[in-house]
């Protein structure tokens, strides 16, 4: 596993009373090129007309993106393609494309950057703004009203750095109600670095969602147009260990408790009778927290030196349904599996570490199917993941 | 007037117990505490795994114990008389 960690998220609030968005983001990560591509398009207006628009755009230049082609003729092809409205006579979506591509160390990454019509984007290094050059192709379509221009630009990251690209929804926000001229790419910049300096490390997740909520906020809580917001950061990997069950021997048990000393990051032990093993090794006392569950997810427990601690089966196959529906955390009850979807979220590299011991009373048909097999449910755990969290996961049997 | 020892009523909430049943049982008894205003008169206490899995859902009410009890209602009944008594 790297140590240098491309961390790419969003957060997206759709227009007032929209149930779809004309703001369509697409992000690919593939490994075997050492490539990422994000693509952030905006369809003209709103609703499903907006969308379909859009979903076109993005699609056809996240496509092109993995292509030989280069960016700029990706560009002039996708922009050729769209029509252009023939009331308002300007093509009807805009967009940027970030194409972020690295050596296998990381220590190299290197960002190609093509952006049409979107609001400018925005560059940090840790909390400090940072400017560049852009360069400006021009292009004159039949029947388009003005000349179109597409800034593309080429620069590298490192660790520390951000790249933060964003829909008008962002600049535009609070205009003609709270601010006349909107929050303005000034506001949104100044806003940005206020957030950094006050957590130097803030994820991509959590900044992408500050800064559409302050731009929702802005419109009165009731958003004028889709806000959409996309971070990348390049950062040190947020590491998370998982110890479910038991080993298969007692001569293990000593080994389990190394591993988990050694582990650098959070740590979740997730099974009562694991944790008992835990708490038995480290000579830490295990106290049940009867404050927080639900009807399938048992209490958690609290350890010194351990993060979480849940009950095991149960818990661990409600967090894999919940990250196969890709259920938003703050939308669940105030149980541990929410602490515990919570920390997956909040990590890039999750290992685990599975214990092979059965429990015979699990075995029982009466007793619900969500105690299945650990090694069933951790597959299903690592699937979800690393397919639609763009987790890596690695893992180990005791 | 010496106040009265309070009724401590301890469930296990290993993954089997809180599945055949301790689950809702836990749900009764913390509507059943809180309706009556026993707060002060009754202490609810989990546990992990306590390793009786196979006749569970295991409970203890004062220094009974008891087994495979799936009905809170019961629970309900058996604190009722312990608290009686």
């Amino acid at each position: 596993m790297n140590n240098i960690f491309i961390d790419v998220d969003y957060a997206q609030i759709y227009k007032h009373g929209q149930k779809i968005g004309g703001d369509v983001f697409l992000l690919s990560r593939n490994p075997e090129n050492n490539q990422i591509v994000s693509t952030l398009s905006d369809g003209l207006g709103s609703g499903v007309k907006a969308n379909v628009l859009a979903s076109l755009t993005a699609h056809m230049a996240h496509r092109l993106s993995f292509s030989p082609i280069d960016l700029s003729h990706s560009a002039k092809i996708i922009m050729d393609t769209l029509p252009v409205c023939k009331e308002r006579k300007i093509s009807y979506s805009t967009f940027t494309i970030a194409d972020i591509r690295y050596k296998e160390d990381m220590e190299d990454i290197e960002v190609n950057l093509v952006e049409y019509d979107n609001p400018s984007s925005l560059r940090f290094s840790g909390p400090e703004p940072v400017s560049w050059e852009r360069s400006r192709t021009e292009l004159q379509r039949e029947g388009a009203f003005k000349k179109e221009i597409i800034a593309s630009s080429v620069f590298k990251l490192s660790f520390g750095d951000r790249l933060i690209m964003f829909s008008d929804g962002v600049t535009q926000s609070g205009l003609g109600k709270s601010l006349p001229l909107g929050w303005r790419l000034d506001g949104v910049r100044k806003f940005i670095s206020e957030e950094i300096r006050k957590d130097e490390d803030i994820s991509s997740r959590e900044l992408s969602r500050a800064i559409v909520q302050k731009a929702c906020s802005l419109d009165g809580l009731a958003a004028k147009d889709d806000i959409t917001c996309v971070v990348v950061y390049i950062r040190k990997p947020r590491r998370l260990l998982i110890v479910t069950g038991p080993p298969f021997t007692k001569e293990a048990d000593q080994i389990l408790g190394e591993k988990i000393k050694a582990f650098d990051g959070k740590k979740i032990v997730s099974g009562g009778t694991t944790a008992q093993i835990v708490s038995r090794l480290f000579g830490k006392k295990l106290s049940l927290d009867l404050s927080s569950w639900s009807k399938d997810v048992p209490p958690a427990s609290k350890m010194e030196g351990i993060d979480l601690v849940t009950e095991g089966m149960l818990t661990l196959s409600k967090v894999a349904t919940i990250l196969e529906k890709k259920i938003n955390p703050s939308d669940l009850p105030n149980d541990p599996a929410k602490k515990f979807v919570e920390m997956l979220l909040d990590s890039d590299q999750v290992h685990f570490i599975v214990g092979t011991k059965i429990n015979e009373a699990h075995q029982d048909p009466n007793i619900p199917v969500e105690i299945g097999i650990r090694r069933t449910i951790i597959g299903r755990l690592r699937k979800a993941l690393e397919e639609i969290y763009l987790k890596e996961t690695s893992q180990e049997y005791l | 007037m010496a106040e009265k020892e309070k009724l401590r009523v301890e469930l296990c909430m290993g993954s089997s117990c809180f599945a055949r049943g301790n689950s809702s049982t836990l749900m009764g008894l913390e509507g059943f505490v809180e309706e009556n205003g026993l707060s002060d008169r009754v202490d609810l206490e989990g546990h992990l795994c306590l390793g009786k899995c196979n006749t569970g859902p295991h409970l203890k009410i004062g220094d009974k114990e008891y087994s495979g009890i799936t009905d809170p209602d019961a629970v309900i009944d058996l604190i009722r008389k312990a608290l009686e008594e």
